[in-house]
């Protein structure tokens, strides 16, 4: 029964505080769609790229600006990779191949015009294949 | 002078009599046929119409619209814009609602969202005001109607989420939260 009194009188005190014309804030809403489609296709004819803020130091990262707004960011690579993941050509690759014909992964890398090469592994014989940009 | 001969001044003394009962006929007549006007009377006792008019804004979209910004290619150059959408709300004459939000449902109160792994921003223009009409005896009036212009954009550079070479388009559903 005190309960139920306390109760009352602080609803009581509450609406005397609000007081009859308090506005308590109401709310509309209006629901609505946002919409996108997204695209991975580079338009064709596109490719020209350029670099970028070019560091001149072996083991930089360079940057790589394409028309179509694309920033490819270039790595230094990785010496037991056959095959570089190169854009724009920065080094110069020196593959030391011993007298019995014997390539070493052991290579000395600079700057140069050697855009990516790779060796293709046959079963009589290997082939060293290099990408020049110049 | 014979006997039954009546002499002209008592011949005009008859004839006045008649007409003077005419007369009073008519008049008798008249005065019946107004005694109700004649009688009639007001009082009256005033009262007040009392009301309290709680304001109120109502969304009046039918159907759902779409916020679109067409096809984003990934990385590119320049940002996405979408069209503009109106929402509107009629709202109580004279009322302004105190301030307009996005849902944080799927996304920030701010209007940011992200769709497709693709970051977007909402942006709710200032109302426009088209004011309603007074009501009156013969008509209930019409109420004031706001109108907000819901657009978006996407930073360029973007690259999204996606396995495939085009995906969509995706929707979600946004929501504008009129207060007042």
């Amino acid at each position: 029964m005190k309960a139920a009194r306390s109760a009352l009188l602080a609803a009581i005190s509450i609406a005397a505080v609000l007081g009859p014309g308090a506005a308590i804030a109401a709310q509309a809403v209006s629901s609505f769609k946002v919409q996108v489609q997204l695209s991975n296709q580079v338009s064709p004819g596109s490719d020209f790229c350029r670099i970028r803020d070019m560091p001149g130091a072996f083991g930089a990262i360079v940057t790589v600006v394409c028309s179509t707004g694309v920033v490819v960011q270039i790595d230094a690579p990785s010496a037991q990779s056959s095959s570089l993941p190169i854009h724009g050509g920065a080094y110069r690759f020196l593959p030391p191949v011993s007298w019995a014909g014997l390539m070493s992964d052991d290579m000395t890398a600079g700057l140069g015009t050697v855009t990516s090469w790779r060796v293709i592994k046959l079963a009589d014989r290997d082939l060293l294949e290099m990408t020049v940009r110049w | 002078m014979p006997d039954d001969a009546v002499p002209a001044a008592r011949l005009s003394a008859v004839d006045g009599g008649r007409r003077a009962r005419a007369w009073l006929r008519i008049a008798a007549a008249t005065f019946a046929a107004f005694v109700p006007w004649v009688h009639a009377a007001t009082t009256s006792s005033n009262f007040t119409v009392q009301v309290t008019l709680t304001s109120q804004c109502a969304a009046t979209n039918s159907g759902t619209t779409t916020v679109s910004f067409g096809t984003y290619t990934a990385f590119q150059a320049t940002a996405q814009g979408s069209n503009t959408v109106n929402l509107t709300f009629q709202c109580t004459r004279g009322f302004a609602p105190v301030s307009v939000a996005f849902d944080t449902v799927n996304g920030t109160a701010a209007g940011a969202g992200v769709l497709t792994g693709l970051q977007y921003t909402l942006t709710a223009g200032a109302p426009t005001l088209v004011a309603g009409t007074a009501a009156t005896t013969a008509s209930i009036g019409t109420a004031d109607v706001r109108t907000y212009g819901v657009s978006g954009s996407m930073l360029p550079g973007q690259a999204g989420t996606c396995a495939a070479s085009s995906c969509g388009p995706a929707t979600h559903t946004r929501t504008l939260i009129v207060t007042f």
